[in-house]
């Protein structure tokens, strides 16, 4: 997963991608408006049927005898496929019902039965500016029921609808408006805050001050983690639209609180509401030493040198200890050890996708297929051929360069007559490339 | 003689994902994927160590999101269906290779392993692995672990008490039910702690956690051996600290194992690369390209050609991991000891679907590794922290630093522009459960008997929804870019049955079909108690 810069986080610079190094990852959500990638689709399937495995094996057995086995399955296997399939292909014959949404249901992760005209307006996809600010508001996100289009077309499978979605999910209410602001710490030097208000609050706050010129002001008050530090408080302004906010607390260890409310331009303040406090952490090590514990300034630096922390310069200059910002950079996946990282960041792609240029890939196999007597028995290359209950056979192969004779034989089942039929082929390949880009292309 | 020790922990976890509405679901892949390529080969690693007298410990988290899933019969029955498929489609490919001999040996390899994941899944596990780790831990040789309920990350449920509490109350409780003991020790979601934590845990009778490094150095007051002994929080419950550089050798992008060119490549698959028309039947749900798990190639270096894969090279190459790693904590414990007036242990905590489903050969690593530290050498011994409590009962008191082991160190993944839009709902549905509670809990009773059932059901449902909705795994999906659209339906939904449940309970107006459709459809926690949730 290769990332840009970490949203709203202070400090700049990359992730770096998992192993290997074509670029694998996903590109941060889309911009607003633009469908997100096909995530979760799904679709009623006819039932598989499982053709083998279903016995216990040998535990001991020759590699011929393991190959002769996986021909039988293959073979059963490919029946069942072919009964599957004709199956499928009776109900593509039947008339289809009227289904207009059909596409859509084929590529959607839930049918979209839980009416989609009713789904919010507002909270789906994020915006980016925010994102790329590493501060200030996001919108609300917007629900997005534009069609997705799917890298490939699915084949048509069948006509079982998915199952009818009895649930009917309302949407989630957009808005609170309970007049309640709530603050979120972040890391050691970043807070979070999201509120709600009350138009009538906020109208009965507009007229008590009286000014036209009022702005809604975040108010963040900050106190003391030891005895003798001062409190104090900020202002920020926010846009009347803003739901929520990030701000630079940049005291590691202190507490917060923060109000929301209408300032006038002569610095008249109605706070509309008062969060909760948060108490940011420490980046570094705790100041207080337990005297039980007889410990030494210089071997308490040694074991945070040896626990994998930074050096005391780092500590001194303020910075966020070397140990977090530079391991975080080397580990691989975006989530760092995260879990579910394994699965979510690190999604695969067809070979050659990565490349930075044009490409191309060329793969070949052969078919080889075939009816007799369904008594008879048939080799090719010397090893049996499983042959469906109607005598017919098909094999496939991958087809390297190079020569093949195919010898296949057919043995009539009283064993007193043989056909013998041996195609022969060779296959090369070529390879050429033209560029008619110019070079500062 | 033991200088020292390291405590392996290996944090099993996935989100609730079961669709009975579908036939086919993509998602669910996730759940048999980790099956086939990391909790059966563990248990098979387990199981041969044990079998071959090798003294080891090892702790291991399993979720209780993920026992549910384990223990529901329809994900076993999709599971073993799967499991026939793949089967099926590597008995397909070693057909088609019969004339590349290196891919034909490698797809003869693949019918092996899978038919050999197959007779440890139906012979030793009864089709439930729940058993098999049960018997496993027996031995003593491995510590069962949990995790908080639905895996929610505590530190971003805005200090809601009640709300914390019901995801480490449920934990214990459903650790109970799996396991047949209550959970000794806990992987908090994330490695997310916050000062406050360790008193929930207290509460459940959890004795231990693990925090990641800076949160025990950055702990208060200063830690005297920094992260090579735990500490105690006032609550009595004991907090260890993750070491940075054995996380390191594994994890590391640039350094770690797993990005050997030796080792198979986790991209290159047949889903992706070979004709659409064959493996299509083998493509999960709708049928679009992914990954099957069966891969041909290692990986090779930075470049788009891949040599083919040698499964016996990489073994070896495993081999020669474990050796080192063994070999650098052997150099870590010797040189620690000289500095500490008692033995250090060394807590290494990985992902375990880090080994098996991405790092391939990863649970040989393990085999090896702990074959190793039993045998080769005398410095380091294999511990769970339980055993370490046991041996070392002094232990300095001290409250951990917020912290996590995500990005940069805090909750910065979990908390950003892509993801704070669910705060607002979950917080406030967390809230309105806790007042549920209230309201009801003296409704019925001591035992609630007076509660109408169907209100019970209503509630204890309503309890569910909002745990599902709490996954951190939603909001981890919805930063990373990928499966964003199945994250943010998730969360909607549960958001959203949840606060049909609390409105029908709010006006007494529960529609019983549609209780009963839910209940099928999110049927996590089947003996949940919504008086968890009573403050």
């Amino acid at each position: 997963m290769s990332k840009g810069p970490a949203p709203h986080s202070p400090r700049p610079g990359g992730r770096g991608k998992a192993r290997s190094g074509a670029k694998r990852g996903r590109l941060p959500a889309a911009p607003p408006g633009e469908p997100e990638p096909p995530a979760a689709p799904s679709l009623a399937w006819a039932k598989w049927i499982d053709a083998i495995g279903e016995g216990d094996h040998e535990p001991e057995e020759s590699l011929e005898q393991t190959a002769e086995r996986l021909r039988a399955a293959t073979e059963a296997a490919e029946r069942a496929r072919r009964a599957r399939e004709s199956t499928a292909q009776a109900a593509e014959d039947q008339p289809p019902t009227p289904s207009p949404t059909r596409r859509s249901r084929e590529r959607i992760a839930v049918p979209p039965r839980h009416a989609p005209e009713t789904v919010p307006g507002s909270w789906l996809t994020p915006v980016s500016e925010a994102r790329s600010l590493g501060l200030g508001p996001t919108r609300p996100p917007k629900f997005t029921d534009a069609p997705l289009e799917p890298t490939l077309e699915p084949r048509p499978l069948s006509n079982v609808p998915p199952a009818p979605d009895r649930l009917r999910d309302e949407p989630l209410p957009d808005r609170y408006e309970d007049d309640r602001i709530t603050l979120i710490c972040r890391d050691p030097n970043w807070l979070h805050a999201y509120w709600d208000l009350n138009p009538a609050s906020v109208s009965r706050a507009r007229g008590l001050l009286d000014d036209a010129a009022d702005h809604f002001v975040l108010r963040l008050h900050h106190f003391p983690a030891l005895a003798g530090q001062a409190s104090g408080q900020t202002d920020i302004e926010v846009n009347a639209a803003a739901r929520n906010w990030y701000l630079h607390g940049g005291r590691p260890g202190h507490a917060f609180e923060i109000e929301i409310g209408l300032r006038a331009a002569d610095g008249r303040f109605v706070p509309l509401a008062r969060s909760n406090r948060v108490t940011a952490p420490l980046d570094r090590m705790s100041e207080v030493v337990d005297e039980k514990w007889r410990l030494l300034a210089e071997d308490a630096e040694r074991m945070y040198t040896l626990s994998g922390g930074y050096s005391s310069r780092a500590s001194a200059s303020g910075e966020l200890p070397e140990l977090m910002t530079r391991r975080m950079d080397e580990l691989m996946g975006s989530g760092v050890g995260a879990s579910f990282g394994l699965w979510s960041a690190s999604a695969p792609q067809p070979p050659g996708a990565g490349h930075p240029g044009f490409w191309f890939v060329l793969g070949t196999e052969l078919i080889v297929y075939g009816a007799t007597d369904p008594g008879a028995t048939v080799t090719c290359q010397g090893r049996p051929v499983p042959l469906r209950p109607d005598g017919t056979f098909t094999l496939r192969f991958a087809l390297p360069d190079g020569a093949q004779e195919i010898a296949c034989r057919a043995t009539s089942a009283d064993r007193l007559e043989a056909i013998s039929i041996t195609p022969a082929l060779t296959k090369t390949t070529t390879r050429e490339e033209q560029s008619h880009r110019s070079s500062d292309e | 003689m033991t200088k020292g020790y390291l405590a392996l922990i290996l944090h099993a976890h996935l989100p609730y994902v079961r669709h009975p509405e579908h036939d086919e679901f993509l998602e669910e892949h996730w759940f048999f994927e980790a099956i086939t390529e990391t909790y059966i080969p563990l248990i098979q690693v387990f199981d041969q160590l044990l079998q071959d007298r090798v003294p080891f410990r090892i702790s291991m988290a399993v979720s209780p999101s993920l026992a549910n899933m384990l223990a529901d019969p329809l994900l076993m029955q999709r599971y073993e269906r799967r499991l026939n498929r793949l089967i099926e489609l590597a008995g397909r490919e070693v057909e088609r290779t019969a004339w590349q001999p290196e891919f034909n040996r490698l797809a003869l390899h693949y019918h092996w392993l899978f038919s050999r994941v197959r007779e440890t899944f139906v012979d030793r596990c009864r089709r439930d692995l729940r058993f098999a780790l049960r018997q496993i831990a027996d031995t003593g040789a491995l510590e069962l672990m949990t995790c908080a309920a639905t895996h929610g990350y505590l530190p971003l449920m805005n200090a809601n008490r009640p709300a914390m509490r019901a995801q480490i109350q449920l934990a214990a409780s459903e650790h109970e039910r799996h396991f047949g003991r209550r959970p000794r020790g806990i992987w908090l979601p994330e490695c997310a702690y916050e000062p406050g934590v360790d008193t929930l845990l207290a509460e459940a009778g959890i004795q231990f956690f693990v925090v990641d490094t800076h949160g025990l150095l950055h702990a208060t007051p200063r830690p005297k051996y920094g992260i090579f002994a735990p500490i105690v929080c006032p609550s009595g419950v004991v907090a260890f600290g993750r070491d940075l550089e054995s996380s390191k050798q594994v994890w590391s992008a640039k350094e770690g194992y797993p990005g050997d060119p030796i080792y198979r490549d986790f991209y290159r698959d047949i889903g992706w690369d070979l004709d659409y028309d064959y493996v299509a039947p083998y493509l999960p749900g709708d049928k679009q390209r992914t990954s099957i798990g069966i891969k041909y190639h290692r990986i090779t270096g930075r470049t788009d050609h891949k040599e083919v894969y040698d499964p016996d090279r990489a073994r070896r190459l495993a081999a020669e991991h474990a050796g080192h790693f063994m070999f650098d904590r052997e150099r870590q414990v010797e040189h620690l000891r000289g500095l500490m007036d008692q033995e250090p242990i060394v807590v290494a905590p990985y992902d375990a679907e880090l080994f098996g489903h991405w790092w391939h050969e990863g649970p040989q690593f393990l085999d090896f590794l702990l074959r190793k530290i039993a045998f080769d050498q005398e410095s380091l011994e294999t511990t769970t922290p339980i055993e370490y409590l046991e041996r070392h009962p002094r232990i300095q008191e001290a409250t951990p630093s917020t912290s996590s082991w995500g990005y940069l160190g805090f909750h910065e993944y979990w908390l950003n522009g892509d993801n704070d839009w669910v705060y607002p709902h979950l917080h406030r549905a967390a809230e309105r459960m806790v007042n549920l509670a209230e309201r009801y809990q003296y409704l019925g009773g001591e035992e609630g008997a007076g509660v109408p059932p169907l209100r019970v059901r209503a509630l204890n449902q309503a309890a569910r929804e909002l745990l599902l909705a709490q996954h951190s795994d939603w909001a981890f999906i919805m930063k990373t870019g990928a499966m964003v659209e199945y994250a943010n339906r998730r969360t909607w939904a549960h958001l959203s049955r949840f606060r049909r449940l609390a409105q029908d309970l709010e006006a007494d107006r529960i529609d019983p079909a549609w209780l009963a459709e839910v209940e099928s459809r999110d049927n996590i926690f089947p003996r949940i108690d919504y008086r968890i949730y009573s403050p």
